[in-house]
């Protein structure tokens, strides 16, 4: 039964940076394409995320990070997600981050990392591409 | 019934309660497929339950979020082995059906502490300040062990009455700034209020909002709070302490009612679809049709054999 099933995602900024123009761009675009964007401001640790994730049942969680923590923060949810059997969730970021630390961060297991400049067109359909609805649905 | 569906079921069914993620899922089954209710409902059927499903409604900007902030963080004071489920719906584009949910931000004091679980929903264009399968989320609050349930509703004026419904207690939530008294008299959500609470009691016109509703509702309390600055909150928390001691056993036996309506009305409905089916797809109908306006059998007689031959269909 295919029915209204519509994509989650978690959309937030952890670190002490407070600039969460990008994170609210984002979460803009994701709603105009028909996500359903779980937004949790500024400031979050990991734990926070994580927990919020798995009690929202996204299919994935999208980072800025303009902090420069980038590579701890991105490891430590991945770190956190498989503790709670919920490695599943995909992981995605964005923010000032240089490309060799991007390279990084996919080693780490981060699905996507959108920088600056990076198209509205470019993220929904990478995100369309990685967040497919789930084949266990019902 | 699906396979997922069932084996989820069980797995909520006998859940621990801090692991959610089972719940989380089957909440966004039915969010996917509200018809799915009935099911979830009678999977839990024995499942524990709430003592309170408090629903918080009012107009957009009044603090209905912060104010639930508020309410968790004073239950969870008083009550540090006490869980409480959190449900928070937003509305959903017109447009692109897509929706951005930010109920939460005032609440991510709680995002770590495992006795709270909170789930926003969309609305997905249903009317009524709530979501479909609301009945089942809840139900899935409380096999969670949760407490204390609090529905935040969409907010958006006068089809606020889904949560009348379904709550055990409105709460009607104001702030001084939001019009005159005319306005509140012909908002028509009033009458879905147990009690109100006038929110921003630090804000000028606070008092004569809430003198006003007094005048206009006399039966219903209407509590003076500033949900950022905690001002009232204990008192407000306090008497509903009060209210669900004195009512529990109303409410559970309400509650089963509500219960038990939603699934026999689920079963005619799901009887009277297979009938349809089975009426059109063997072309019963068009000959009871023919035979009925040509008089050679009568109204009654063509019910009475379209269901005989639907049942005999439906058997194989």
């Amino acid at each position: 039964m295919a029915h209204d099933q519509k994509t989650r995602v978690l959309i937030g900024k952890a670190g002490l940076d407070g600039h969460d123009r990008g994170a609210k761009y984002v979460a803009h675009i994701l709603r105009d394409a028909g996500f359903e964007v779980i937004y949790t401001g500024i400031r979050r640790s990991p734990e926070e995320i994580v927990a919020t994730a798995i009690q929202e049942d996204v299919r994935g969680i999208g980072l800025s990070v303009l902090s420069g923590a980038h590579v701890f923060l991105f490891q430590r949810i991945i770190e956190l997600l498989k503790q709670r059997g919920a490695a599943d969730i995909v992981v995605f970021g964005g923010g000032t981050i240089p490309p060799e630390d991007a390279a990084a961060l996919k080693d780490l297991g981060v699905a996507a990392v959108f920088t600056p400049g990076t198209s509205a067109e470019t993220i929904v359909a990478t995100l369309r591409r990685l967040l497919d609805p789930r084949p266990d649905s019902a | 019934m699906s396979d997922s569906l069932q084996s989820l079921l069980r797995e909520v069914a006998s859940v621990q309660a801090g692991q959610s993620r089972a719940a989380a899922r089957l909440m966004s089954l039915v969010a996917d497929q509200p018809e799915i209710t009935p099911e979830v409902l009678v999977g839990l059927y024995t499942a524990p339950q709430h003592r309170l499903l408090l629903g918080i409604t009012g107009p957009p900007g009044v603090g209905k979020s912060t104010l639930t902030d508020a309410l968790v963080a004073e239950f969870r004071a008083r009550g540090p082995a006490r869980r409480i489920g959190v449900i928070a719906v937003d509305p959903s584009s017109p447009f692109s059906g897509g929706a951005i949910l930010g109920d939460r931000v005032r609440m991510m004091r709680h995002a770590s502490d495992p006795n709270i679980f909170i789930r926003s929903l969309a609305a997905r264009g249903r009317l009524g300040g709530l979501a479909g399968g609301i009945a089942a989320t809840v139900r899935i609050m409380g096999a969670l062990e949760s407490d204390i349930v609090v529905i935040e509703t969409v907010g958006v004026g006068q089809s606020e009455m889904d949560v009348r419904n379904i709550a055990d207690l409105v709460a009607v939530v104001l702030a001084p700034g939001f019009g005159d008294e005319i306005q509140l008299l012909k908002a028509g959500l009033l009458e879905i209020a147990d009690f109100f609470v006038v929110n921003k009691a630090d804000r000028p016109g606070a008092a004569e909002l809430q003198s006003a509703l007094t005048s206009a509702m006399p039966q219903q309390t209407a509590f003076l709070v500033s949900a950022t600055k905690n001002t009232g909150v204990p008192e407000l928390v306090h008497h509903l302490e009060g209210l669900t001691e004195t009512n529990q056993t109303d409410w559970v036996s309400q509650r089963s009612e509500k219960t038990d309506l939603i699934i026999r009305q689920a079963l005619v409905e799901r009887a009277g679809n297979r009938l349809r089916g089975i009426a059109e797809a063997n072309g019963l109908v068009c000959d009871l049709l023919g035979r009925v306006v040509q008089g050679r059998q009568s109204f009654d007689d063509a019910v009475q054999e379209l269901l005989i031959q639907a049942a005999s269909s439906a058997a194989d």
